[in-house]
């Protein structure tokens, strides 16, 4: 994991694939991809309180919002880096959201999916090193310093 | 070609196609927004322009808009809240006539009434290079410098946001973000029917941590000149050059979107 960032580490992973509204997709070895969302986003958001999720077989749309976010007295719409079907919402998050903010790309994982479409909207996404200056113009647009 | 204004690639995109549609020069430099005020109306109604203007300015583009208003009595319930911090059954709030609704903002039940200045900015928050937790820290500064004004020593909560009195909350911020645009805002407790606080466990606390401007300076507020206040602030805090249009305006012009900015 690299740390973009002079003074607030933003951590990231370029071998996901990131959507500019800061969500992430992990192809995962049996074809299903797991999604989830940045250091940056959740350390946007603060410490998460709760969250709206799709439930299993429900069909999420590359791009368009899947579900809510939560954190202190702000709320925001999670959106899909990829189309497909539902298979597993991360359980643990609803007994402890702030897995998101302690591990947002490992443990804070939020869901699986079976995508659609993978190769095609694949190529929608942004990953290596496009997706290192995308961050990095992120970071540059708080006005904090990248290096 | 674009303001190098550090707003960062996802907003070339919005500003490339609001070019083609106004060709205006005036619309590639938007600081400015639009300041309405507006002396009461109806939570449903305030509700829904908020909407519109979300959705004008997610569909192409429309100025940063701050509504700044006060509600007849109403509770509204947050998306983590639930009914259990209504502390009166349903059918009492029916016979006072003060309505109820499950809103999308972040945070608990509240309430609003006259006497509570509301503000709803409805922005692309992030151009200001703001994200989620610092835009509420951002309007929390606006309502701080306010009662700085007034005489009123106050902080925010680190845990539970607001602006607070040593331990009493004198405002509230709940805020939704729809794609790139925040809604919803903040709440300032000026001279609020007590009472009818008391209905509620407002954002999850006991109602007696609620005060007001009124109740600490302890004489009558000019409530106007507060509003002034808050505008003022809020065009220090954000940046942002506001001009002042009637609520008229306001809904003509979000009805007519692409007319209106080619027009303004």
């Amino acid at each position: 994991m690299e740390h973009i960032g002079k003074y607030t580490k933003y951590g990231f992973v370029k071998e996901l694939y990131y959507t500019i509204e800061h969500s992430w997709a992990k192809v995962m070895p049996d074809g299903s991809a797991r999604i989830g969302i940045t250091d940056f986003a959740q350390k946007s958001l603060g410490p998460i309180i709760g969250l709206e999720l799709p439930k299993k077989n429900d069909a999420i749309v590359q791009m368009a919002s899947f579900g809510a976010i939560e954190s202190s007295k702000i709320v925001s719409d999670l959106y899909a880096p990829l189309s497909g079907i539902v298979k597993e919402v991360n359980r643990n998050l609803f007994d402890d959201p702030e897995l998101i903010n302690l591990d947002p790309f490992g443990d804070g994982w939020i869901i699986d999916i079976s995508p659609d479409n993978l190769e095609e909207e694949l190529e929608k996404l942004m990953s290596g090193d496009a997706a290192i200056k995308w961050i990095r113009g992120e970071v540059e647009n708080t006005g904090e310093p990248v290096s | 070609m674009l303001p190098s204004n550090g707003y960062g690639g996802k907003w070339k995109i919005q500003e490339s196609r609001y070019h083609e549609q106004a060709g205006s020069l005036e619309m590639m430099f938007p600081n400015k927004g639009f300041c309405v005020n507006i002396p009461l109306i109806g939570y449903q109604r305030a509700w829904d322009i908020q909407k519109r203007i979300v959705s004008a300015k997610t569909d192409g583009y429309f100025r940063d808009t701050i509504l700044i208003l006060e509600h007849p009595p109403v509770i509204t319930v947050g998306r983590s809240g639930n009914l259990k911090n209504l502390r009166v059954k349903k059918e009492e709030l029916k016979k006072k006539g003060i309505d109820l609704y499950h809103v999308e903002r972040g945070g608990d039940i509240t309430y609003h009434g006259p006497g509570q200045i509301v503000g709803y900015p409805v922005v692309y928050f992030e151009r200001y290079g703001y994200r989620h937790r610092r835009y509420i820290y951002e309007l929390e500064e606006v309502i701080i410098r306010v009662l700085d004004d007034l005489g009123i020593r106050c902080r925010r909560h680190p845990e539970l946001r607001g602006v607070w009195v040593g331990d009493q909350k004198i405002a509230s911020v709940g805020v939704a973000v729809k794609g790139h645009v925040a809604f919803h805002g903040f709440a300032l407790n000026v001279d609020p029917n007590f009472e009818h606080f008391a209905m509620i466990n407002p954002c999850g606390s006991s109602p007696d941590k609620m005060t007001s401007v009124g109740f600490i300076a302890g004489e009558e507020i000019n409530s106007i000149a507060v509003r002034k206040g808050i505008v003022e602030h809020f065009k220090e805090v954000f940046k942002l050059d506001l001009e002042e249009i009637s609520l008229e305006r306001l809904e003509f012009m979000v009805k007519n979107v692409d007319r209106s900015q080619i027009d303004v």
